[in-house]
């Protein structure tokens, strides 16, 4: 999969669906895991959003205005016929607008927070798991955390002789992010309203997956690779 | 002074012609149009990319040992430099490919490198860099550049497109930037950022631990959001603050929000228990 086949399901796969090949071409692409991590990103942001009523005098202000604009028939002149149907307007194009517009506000209001069971939706690479759980997932500090442990386990399991070296090498960032990890959750468990603190906990295991990620990939410690 | 000449050949055939023979120099030359993809693959080594007027990409490789192959091919728009460990019984020494590319500016570049150095100069498309722990030198890039090591540090410089550097423990240094999108990350390595932010610009410096120095001159125009959940933030700019409004919350945060002259730029600067700190040049 190339990523712009990958770009035309990154709304499907935000809302849920599992397509295993976007999830294939995630773990090996740097550049769609973080365009994905982002649209994940705003997504949960427009949802954490707090919710204002319209005061009444604001639709009053609109009507009017959509009045004076010719977009919409005085309803003054229709009396109760013309208050029933006041709400159609005058122009298709408007309506659509407005039509869509509604759809789109109703659709981010009653978004349905996933929580999705993860069998459900997920390959069977512990690593595709963790990169789709990290974007679909809110609860993603708890669950992420299990799935990077699966994943550590099983690169560490799998690793041959002469992958320990490769170990070697990374072993100094993956001591900094657990570290980092450690400190975060604990300010997390103190402050669990610490947003600035759940942001980089979020961040540290991105960082901790692509720590595992090059440890699972470092094929050249295979001979004649 | 037979004896002398003797020792003389003795040393020849016992020590420099058999690193001699080990040693290996490959060079060769490729046609590359417009949208040529240059894709370096080296296990350790000195690595140094930079451009040339002519519309060709030449690689010259050292390698070192025979334990490590250079493989050099191109597949239409494609030209690929790997090195591939034959054996991997063999010391670190032994496994050193140094390479050196000359490709036209508008060559797209993709280099992941483990260990050793890099050096890449003088490019107006993207630019890839992945390194486990090998130095990076970025100079002159125009296009989209997005680098990141897991322990090797990361320096760029004159940079005008949109730059993405991420590197776990290493640090990363920013001097005489001209790009206006610039996200950087490290987790306990220091950022260093000394230049201008420019009109319309984002730039976003995020760390966990370490310091996170900002040099600006005195004329530099931007919006600052600068917190700390467990670190300070020094702050010498004359800057007019805000409220924080729907800024994230932290109960321990040590936060400047604000403007420096007339808010021209945006920068976000986050660290977990690092230090903040704005200067002026």
């Amino acid at each position: 999969m190339h990523c712009r086949e990958f770009e035309t399901l990154s709304g499907a796969l935000l809302e849920g669906e599992a397509h295993p090949e976007a999830y294939a071409h995630l773990a090996s692409c740097r550049h769609c895991r973080l365009v994905l991590d982002e649209l994940g990103a705003i997504e949960r942001a427009a949802r954490s959003l707090p919710l204002h009523e319209p005061s009444p005098r604001l639709w009053d202000r609109i009507e009017a205005a959509a009045v004076a604009e010719g977009l919409l028939p005085d309803p003054a002149g229709w009396g109760w016929f013309g208050m029933a149907v006041s709400w159609l307007p005058a122009r298709p194009a408007f309506a659509g607008a407005l039509a869509l517009m509604l759809l789109l506000a109703t659709g981010l209001v009653s978004y349905p927070i996933m929580d999705l069971p993860v069998a459900a939706v997920v390959p069977a690479d512990p690593i595709e798991v963790a990169q789709s759980e990290l974007v679909q997932e809110p609860s993603y500090d708890s669950r992420y955390r299990v799935h990077l442990d699966r994943v550590e386990e099983r690169v560490l399991d799998e690793s041959s002789p002469q992958e320990a070296e490769f170990r070697q090498l990374v072993a100094r960032p993956m001591e900094v992010v657990d570290d980092a990890i450690q400190q975060t959750a604990s300010q997390l468990d103190e402050h669990p309203d610490d947003s600035l603190a759940r942001e980089e906990l979020h961040r540290l295991y991105q960082q901790k997956a692509t720590v595992l990620q090059a440890m699972a990939e470092s094929s050249w410690y295979r001979d004649g690779r | 002074m037979k004896r002398t000449y003797g020792s003389f050949l003795f040393f020849l055939a016992v020590v420099v012609l058999p690193l001699a023979a080990r040693a290996e120099r490959i060079e060769q030359t490729f046609p590359a149009e417009r949208d040529t993809l240059v894709e370096v693959r080296n296990l350790s080594g000195r690595v140094s990319v930079r451009s040339w007027d002519r519309p060709q990409v030449h690689v010259v490789a050292l390698r070192r040992s025979r334990a490590v192959e250079v493989h050099l091919e191109q597949n239409a728009n494609q030209i690929h430099v790997h090195t591939h460990l034959l054996q991997s019984s063999a010391p670190a020494s032994d496994r050193g490919v140094d390479i050196e590319v000359f490709a036209p500016p508008y060559a797209d570049l993709r280099i992941h490198l483990e260990t050793g150095s890099l050096e890449v100069e003088n490019f107006t498309e993207d630019v890839t860099v992945e390194t486990v722990a090998a130095a990076v030198v970025l100079r002159n890039l125009a296009g989209y550049t997005s680098v990141q090591t897991l322990n090797g540090s990361i320096q760029v410089e004159r940079t005008t497109g949109r730059v993405e550097a991420s590197s776990i423990s290493g640090s990363l240094r920013f001097v005489d930037m001209g790009s206006r999108l610039l996200l950087a990350k490290s987790t306990s390595g220091d950022i260093y950022y000394h230049g201008d932010f420019f009109p319309g610009g984002s730039y976003d410096f995020i760390n966990n631990q370490g310091t996170v120095e900002l040099l600006v001159p005195a004329s530099a125009s931007f919006e600052l959001r600068a917190n700390s959940v467990k670190g300070e933030v020094i702050n010498e700019l004359p800057i007019t603050p805000h409220a924080h409004g729907r800024e994230p919350r932290s109960a321990t945060a040590r936060s400047l929000l604000g403007t420096v002259q007339s808010g021209e730029a945006m920068v976000r600067v986050t660290s977990f228990s690092g230090t903040i700190r704005l200067r002026k040049q």
